[in-house]
């Protein structure tokens, strides 16, 4: 019939078709035969003796006698931690530091096994975190215990759990910045000070010394300018750590800040800081539009003679692949220059804080086995692991003979360390208010947008506070 | 049409592509425009092989020119890192398993949009078309609650599922417009043999509609494997992860190495292409074929 | 027998197709594709056809989208599962919000890009193809392909090239034309633009093969009728190009503006919404707002917010359009 014509005519027939389907239906099928990782319940039986006090009559009068008993508990599940993080995985040194902490863990308690997922970039890590809370399946162990997770009430308050013993082996810069109220919502895993890094050849062709006052600093940035060069770039520090410097180590900033009186003295006077390199010209044009990765070429090619970050630069950044093999040895690290008569100062700021889900509160084996990797996390022989294979600071005091012994196999994590060590003044940023710690690192970045977009002082000064009003 | 005569010229041959375009310059100039869109898309591509061959730091200094030295290594440790060869088969997976529900559950609500007339049927075309309305974003958290208790979760044929939920708008619209211009003549022999709903469907629509279905399934197929957010939130197990997160996984927080990263996606988007290539005249015929011509 | 001519608001006419011997040109004059009466299915029939693919919908699209929605007057307790009606405080607050006008704004350039820019130069693309013999599937094929690939990807290509350093500007001091040299990212008045063009880019080539295969529809025949008539082309694509696909147009103009409406993924990379807010998107602000801040209720008012702007202005984008289709008075 004429119909079945118009059928053919118009493309496969559906016999074609089917058969099609059927090869796309075999594809699927063995698209779907993808090996899986089975994960297999281990039964771990460990025979436990105990000493037992049984009532025996003897010779008619009850006496008390004591017996060891041999008994094997009922079989246990392996338990499982589940522990998101950001790394990418091998190649990334952190994850081969982590993987050797596993170890230690792995001796203390083979009954446990703990999966480190890594996960993509933060944002995106962050959106699934909180996804997987608000539907109730919240990761065992958090890798960035955070001040907003807490208020959400996803975290553990581990303060029950710390005992003095521990406490005192964690840096209080590192503690103040996962405690909020009396609760301690993460330990400190990655608190690194934030020192200046200086060029030293660079400074060397202008012969200029390290400078250890803000007014040296600008003099730099003076001489670097006349040949074409920077002084250093809002987007690596100057939006950041540079007014954080300039503002909370001032006697009463850290109050009037916690008060959240935006406007006081010592927020405007860190303003003004950043005002003065932008009059002065010694960051470069683009700046706005840069963001700190962008910067950071800048100061690896030789073009600025200050950066700012913390010891995850050290392996990413300054002694990497494909970066001038000479950085490394014409790097110098100090304190940040004195603005007044409080001296230097250093900033220590978290990458990383472990926190334990809300939900360990019902399963206390699984919440021991928890607290042992928190334990194990933050235990001197971790740190010692972190500092050389990981170059990165838990955050946790080391007895300085083994510090210091440790940190011979690694030159530059020890002048990092070093120059922290020699500030006047050593601060962080928790505990204030909530807010500041929220904004704890883009406080000043609505500021400097305006800045550099050539607002006035004034309006620049507006738009911080009204940025951290709706914080 | 008499009214926009100009004035008389000898009529073209059919083999002259530019009827009244006589001017060459006119030629050059249109020529210019479509080789230079064509350059200002492939351009950025270009770009990205081109610097997927270079050394990280060769990539800050000389983003325009050719690599000094070819570095083949970042195919491979692209390949390793990314897990490209295994993620790819998930992804595939993924891809195909959506296009087939995608198929299923488009055809057979434009069949019903295309053929039939109900009370209400204005009022369901519209709350199709608000799922234009919402970005997959704003659903993340209700969905990652809501796939749990569905049992979806952390499962790939889940994740397929929800994209070809997802697409149904666009599916639906695009297989109504076709539908509707498929005559009436054949289904009607078919009730005159006695045929019911699903007959008529299976048997005579279904089938004639097989050029739009091609280009919905070359659409949807496109989607799926690229797909990002959803696929990053509704797995959990490594075992399950895509191609498209394992990309975005190579984006590190402190670290990115570009040229892993430019290769891994070169290799993400090979596949897109080449299946895009055989299927562009499909695609198009399937848009084309009588559809397309009122909303 | 319902006898009257077909148009778009009557269901019950008399279609050209129902004759036998069908011509492209009747094929064409269908703007509507009614029913006759109905001579099978049932209405249970039609409720299960439908039941898989707006169920899922419905499960899947609306169901999360509308309890995303009820956070923003519904105090979201995690702990203790129960919703208290928090009031309208939320809403209030968006209408004093700057930032939504900023946004708001962009949304409006990403509108101009799209509509204005993008569409135009898609269907004089697909025009050009169209009356060009050779390698057009070529061209087809190299305009489609940002459409391919993910938009992370993407945007990351765009950074480095629009970055002041080494993208674009490297290549503009290379030529020497140093003096063009502009932050494309953190300039006001530039930023607002660049933002929005890569997304602009890419969407040319979707709708340059969706208007091809629309004129591909297009008879033949009222081309050479033009040409026997001498008409130049930019005739042919006034006369005959553009009232035939007509229907598409208005569509490709709908989904335009929902797309400009929802537009977020270059911003929220090249920029993260821009030095000072200048680049900000109703869509960034509202990620911002609920992942960043994580302020959920605030959040989920801004969601509703751009879900009731993207229906409202769809509904009168598509209005407006369809008006002056009839006035055209069909095809020619």
């Amino acid at each position: 019939m004429g119909d079945k014509n118009t059928i053919e005519k118009r493309g496969l027939s559906r016999r074609d078709f089917l058969r099609l389907a059927a090869t796309a239906g075999a594809g699927a099928a063995l698209a779907a035969c993808t090996p899986e990782v089975v994960k297999e319940t281990v039964i771990v039986e460990k025979p436990v003796e105990k000493v037992v006090k049984e009532t025996v009559i003897v010779g008619g009068t009850p006496e008390v006698v004591e017996k060891v008993v041999t008994a094997t508990p009922a079989p246990l599940e392996k338990i499982v931690l589940t522990h998101p993080c950001k790394w990418l995985g091998e190649g990334d040194n952190r994850y081969d530091a982590a993987i050797k902490v596993l170890a230690l863990y792995q001796e203390r308690r083979p009954d446990v096994e703990v999966e480190i997922i890594p996960n993509p970039d933060k944002n995106e890590t962050l959106k699934k975190i909180q996804a997987d809370c608000a539907a109730g399946d919240c990761p065992d162990l958090f890798e960035r215990a955070s001040l907003a997770l807490w208020e959400s009430g996803w975290l553990l308050d581990l303060a029950p759990f710390i005992d003095d013993a521990w406490k005192a082996r964690l840096l209080p810069e590192s503690l103040e910045l996962t405690s909020w109220q009396g609760r301690i919502f993460g330990i400190g895993t990655e608190t690194s000070p934030i020192p200046c890094f200086w060029n030293t050849k660079l400074l060397g062709e202008i012969g200029a010394e390290v400078p250890a006052t803000w007014d040296e600093c600008l003099d730099v940035g003076e001489k670097l300018k006349s040949t074409g060069r920077y002084l250093s770039t809002f987007a690596i520090g100057l939006n950041n750590h540079w007014p954080n410097n300039a503002c909370f180590r001032r006697p009463g900033a850290a109050e009037a800040m916690g008060n959240e009186e935006w406007e006081n003295e010592h927020a405007l006077f860190a303003i003004e800081r950043m005002k003065d390199v932008y009059d002065g010209g010694y960051h470069p044009a683009n700046d706005l539009d840069m963001g700190w990765r962008d910067a950071v070429p800048l100061f690896q090619n030789g073009q600025m003679a200050l950066f700012m970050n913390g010891a995850w630069a050290l392996d990413q950044q300054i002694d990497a692949e494909g970066v001038d093999p000479e950085l490394k040895d014409n790097v110098i690290f100090s304190a940040f220059p004195a603005t007044g008569p409080e001296g230097t100062s250093i900033e220590y700021k978290m990458s990383g804080s472990l926190g334990l889900g809300h939900h360990l509160a019902n399963q206390p084996r699984k919440l021991d086995a928890a607290l042992d990797w928190a334990r194990v996390w933050t235990s001197v022989e971790a740190s010692i692991i972190w500092a050389v294979d990981g170059r990165a600071n838990m955050g946790v005091i080391v007895p300085q003979d083994q510090w210091d012994a440790a940190l011979e196999q690694v030159p530059l994590f020890k002048k990092f360390m070093d120059a922290a060590a020699s500030a006047d003044v050593a601060y962080s940023l928790g505990s204030r208010s909530k807010k500041v710690q929220l904004r704890s690192w883009n406080m000043w970045n609505k500021a400097k947008d305006a800045l550099l977009l050539g607002k006035s002082m004034d309006e620049a000064v507006a738009e911080y506070v009204k940025w951290m009003e709706a914080a | 049409m008499g009214n926009q005569v100009q004035a008389v010229r000898a009529p073209a041959t059919r083999s002259d592509s530019w009827y009244g375009i006589r001017r060459s310059v006119s030629r050059v100039a249109l020529y210019a425009l479509l080789g230079g869109w064509a350059a200002m898309t492939a351009y950025p591509f270009l770009w990205l092989v081109l610097n997927s061959l270079k050394h990280t730091w060769e990539v800050f200094q000389n983003p325009f020119s050719l690599p000094k030295e070819w570095v083949f290594r970042n195919y491979a440790d692209a390949w390793r890192l990314a897990r490209v060869g295994t993620m790819s088969q998930r992804s595939l997976y993924v891809s195909v398993v959506s296009t087939v529900l995608a198929i299923a559950l488009a055809s057979t609500t434009s069949f019903v949009l295309s053929r039939f007339s109900f009370r209400g049927k204005k009022l369901l075309s519209g709350y199709l078309m608000l799922g234009f309305m919402v970005p997959a974003t704003i659903r993340l958290l209700p969905l990652a609650l809501f796939s749990r208790k569905l049992g979806v979760y952390d499962n790939l044929f889940g994740v397929a599922l929800i994209y070809a939920a997802g697409r149904l708008p666009f599916n639906s619209f695009l297989l109504t417009a076709f539908m509707e211009t498929i005559p009436h003549e054949l289904e009607e022999a078919a009730v005159m043999d006695g045929a019911g709903m699903w007959r008529v469907f299976w048997n005579v629509l279904f089938p004639l509609s097989q050029p739009a279905l091609v280009t919905l399934a070359t659409f949807q197929a496109l989607y799926s494997w690229s797909e990002f957010i959803l696929a990053f939130i509704l797995i959990e197990s490594l075992s399950k992860r895509t191609l498209a997160v394992g990309i975005v996984s190579l984006m590190g927080e402190f670290f990115t190495n570009y040229v892993v990263l430019f290769a891994a996606s070169v290799l993400a988007i090979i596949p897109a292409i080449i299946f895009f290539l055989l299927l562009q005249k499909y695609v198009v015929k399937g848009m084309s074929a009588g559809a397309l011509k009122g909303a | 027998m319902p006898s009257a001519p077909c148009s778009t608001d009557t269901l019950d006419c008399e279609r050209e197709t129902d004759r036998p011997n069908m011509g492209r040109e009747t094929i064409m004059k269908e703007i509507h594709s009614p029913t006759r009466r109905r001579t099978y299915g049932s209405t249970l029939g039609i409720i299960a056809f439908l039941l898989p693919g707006v169920g899922l919908y419905t499960l899947f699209m609306l169901y999360p989208t509308i309890q995303s929605f009820i956070y923003s007057v519904v105090e979201w307790e995690v702990l203790n599962p129960t919703t208290r009606f928090a009031g309208f405080g939320n809403y209030t607050r968006l209408l004093n919000d700057e930032v939504i006008r900023i946004a708001l704004a962009n949304n409006a350039r990403a509108w101009f890009l799209y509509a204005g820019v993008a569409l135009p130069l898609a269907i004089l693309l697909a025009f050009a193809l169209s009356r060009k013999a050779r390698g057009a599937s070529v061209f087809r094929f190299l305009y489609y392909i940002p459409n391919v690939c993910a938009a992370s990807v993407l945007a990351l290509i765009w950074r480095f090239l629009l970055a002041q350093e080494y993208g674009v500007n490297a290549l503009l001091r290379r030529l020497g034309l140093g003096s063009l040299i502009v932050p494309w990212l953190s300039t006001d008045g530039i930023v607002q633009w660049t933002t929005n063009l890569p997304q602009t880019w890419s969407r040319v080539g979707f709708w340059t093969v969706i208007f091809l295969a629309a004129i591909s529809g297009i008879s033949e025949e009222l081309y050479e009728a033009a040409q026997l008539d001498g008409a130049s082309a930019w005739h042919e694509l006034r006369y005959i190009t553009l009232p035939g696909i007509r229907g598409i147009y208005v569509s490709a103009n709908v989904l335009a503006m929902t797309w400009a409406l929802s537009t977020y993924i270059y911003q929220y990379i090249l920029t993260q919404g821009g030095p000072l807010y200048l680049s900000e998107t109703l869509m960034t602000h509202t990620l911002n707002t609920l992942f960043e801040n994580q302020d959920w209720g605030y959040g989920s008012a801004l969601a509703v917010f751009q879900f009731l702007l993207s229906a409202v202005v769809s509904l009168l984008v598509w209005r407006f359009l369809r008006r002056g289709e009839q006035t055209v008075g069909g095809m020619v």
